[in-house]
């Protein structure tokens, strides 16, 4: 029994792993997934400008360590990134043009607004920093009308 | 002062085992996206820690052996490999998590990026292993963790409207913009998180360590009562502020920095650098926790002598196990793996492994012939037999559920 049983329990449990895998990975499949991914990215970049303009005000009232706003300005920027570069890697199916261009245009918007911020604080330009986060809320507000939009 | 100092292995236990790395990410991650309606879960894994690192001691104090130890050499060798093998895998996982956790802290402070840090991390743990007797090592870290309060602090100083933070806890469903799935997957995660094997194992094997008897029993059951709830204060506190901080703005946490930035804005600077340093004892406690867990656990099973209170000398096998693992979840940190992903499915991962650490216990602390007067009364049992059973729900459901939700991204 045993010398089926490994074998299969292995081949089983690797089978497994890779659907896990390919589901978690996938690209979005039809109008309806691109749509979910766009709202998801869309719900990622608000989360990483709100996060920003929150170490922007808490720096600007002298809340903050400087070291801690510098290290939120870069994650928030990386991750803005990562997400504004995922979405425009998914093929769009059809009918999802505008979509895609209004979302990759803000994405754009926002990964500037938060590399601005990033620069002025490693270059120390803390005066700076309350001019450079005033655009976040717009932006965030604009970003999350598209999200409620683009649900499918 | 001599009788606030015993209280300290429980305080390490709570603030390095309930407070680590899964915690503060989960708890803040859950404030976040769904306020306090989660927070019945944290005071469920507060009942089932206690109860099973009760009875876990207890089992210590009557044997003078831990309690798994004893369970797994009762129930065979290939059920003790399991246990093993599995646990050992999660607990390498969370020792780098940890270690990256102290990283991430020391960057917050000085903004330099985290994977230098890490080296450094590794060398201090190393350091604080070799040179610090047990006792010293566990107060240090237990009192540098209370550092973790201010977390409860900035709850008050937000001024929240209590009525809203009220229904928030005693509302058991997920919010208008999440799915019951990705509720449950948190529910997985933060009994995950607050529910480490690894917790057992140190309080048992350290009541070893300490050479606790059964005369000990108060000590042990005061180290519980107030070690753990305490840990589920913190939990609860880091969920209420980001819930009062970050929910609103619909930030979603997936970093360390934004654990404390609800801090900062309630109190500022000094609140800030309090949390970094409470952050810090936190995750160096619990990187020395897990790999204490880790030396423990392999040691027990190979029948190795082991104990912190032997020179490393006297116990070469115990401390190179260590080592190994340190320096493993070293070039794993240094890799660039997100520390957050690895802590979220290392906490997924353990809790789909507490039944079989659980059974085992319960089943020994059970046993008249060994335990006489001090085996289980109806208390441990209903409360055991009723962690249990979650426990084997959540043990079915935390991969499907890790897998569904994509990490509880969607």
């Amino acid at each position: 029994m045993s010398r089926v049983f490994w074998p299969t329990t292995l081949f089983a449990a690797i089978f497994v792993t890779a659907a896990a895998l390919w589901y978690v990975t996938a690209p979005p499949k039809g109008v309806d997934g691109y749509r979910e991914r766009a709202a998801s990215t869309a719900e990622t970049l608000v989360s990483q400008l709100e996060t920003a303009r929150l170490w922007a005000q808490s720096e600007e009232e002298g809340k903050a360590l400087r070291t801690s706003v510098l290290v939120g300005f870069e994650e928030t920027e990386e991750d803005a990134e990562a997400a504004a570069s995922a979405f425009e890697s998914y093929e769009p199916p059809d009918g999802v043009a505008d979509l895609r261009e209004e979302l990759t245009s803000l994405a754009a918007e926002a990964t500037e607004a938060l590399a601005a911020l990033r620069i002025a604080a490693q270059q120390e330009r803390w005066e700076d920093v309350p001019e450079l986060s005033r655009p976040l809320p717009e932006l965030s507000e604009k970003l999350s009308a598209l999200e409620e939009g683009a649900e499918p | 002062m001599k009788k606030a100092f015993a209280f300290t292995l429980g305080t390490l236990s709570a603030i390095g085992g309930f407070i680590d790395i899964g915690d503060l990410v989960a708890d803040a991650q859950v404030g976040a996206r769904f306020g306090l309606r989660l927070a019945w879960v944290t005071l469920f894994s507060v009942a089932g820690i206690m109860c099973f690192a009760e009875m876990a001691g207890r089992v210590s104090l009557k044997t003078q052996r831990p309690a798994l130890a004893l369970a797994r050499s009762r129930l065979g060798p290939r059920f003790g490999l399991f246990g093993l093998v599995g646990s050992l895998l999660v607990t390498a996982l969370l020792v780098m998590a940890e270690l990256a956790g102290v990283a991430l802290a020391l960057q917050l402070a000085t903004s330099l990026n985290y994977l230098l840090w890490v080296p450094v991390a590794a060398l201090l743990v190393l350091l604080v292993f070799w040179l610090l007797p047990f006792e010293i090592m566990e107060r240090l870290y237990g009192m540098l963790g209370l550092a973790m309060l201010v977390f409860v602090v900035a709850v008050f100083q937000l001024d929240p409207d209590w009525s809203t933070l009220t229904e928030s806890a005693t509302t058991v469903a997920p919010t208008e913009k999440e799915s019951w799935a990705t509720y449950l997957f948190f529910v997985v995660t933060l009994i995950g998180a607050q529910m480490t094997p690894y917790e057992m194992f140190f309080f048992s094997s350290g009541a070893v360590d300490h050479r606790w008897r059964p005369e000990n029993i108060k000590e042990l059951r005061a180290n519980v009562l107030i070690g753990f709830p305490l840990g589920g204060l913190l939990a609860v506190a880091i969920q209420a502020t980001a819930f009062l901080v970050l929910f609103e703005p619909g930030i979603t946490v997936e970093h360390l920095s934004q654990t404390a930035l609800p801090v900062a804005v309630a109190l500022g600077k000094i609140g800030l650098i309090v949390a970094i340093v409470g952050i810090f004892a936190a995750t160096f406690g619990a990187t020395l926790e897990t790999l204490f867990a880790t030396g423990y656990d392999v040691a027990q099973y190979f029948g190795w002598s082991y104990g912190k209170v032997q020179p490393p000398s006297r116990a070469s096998r115990f401390t190179t196990t260590m080592l190994a693992m340190l320096l493993g979840a070293t070039a794993l940190a240094l890799t660039t793996v997100n520390p957050i992903t690895v802590t979220i499915v290392a906490v997924v991962f353990s809790a789909s492994l507490l039944p079989f650490l659980f059974l085992p216990v319960l089943l020994v602390a059970n046993d008249r012939e060994l335990m006489g007067e001090m085996a289980n009364g109806r208390l441990s049992n209903f409360v055991g037999t009723a962690t249990l059973g979650v426990s084997c729900v959540v043990s079915v459901l935390a991969l499907p559920l890790l897998v569904l939700t994509k990490g509880g991204t969607v």
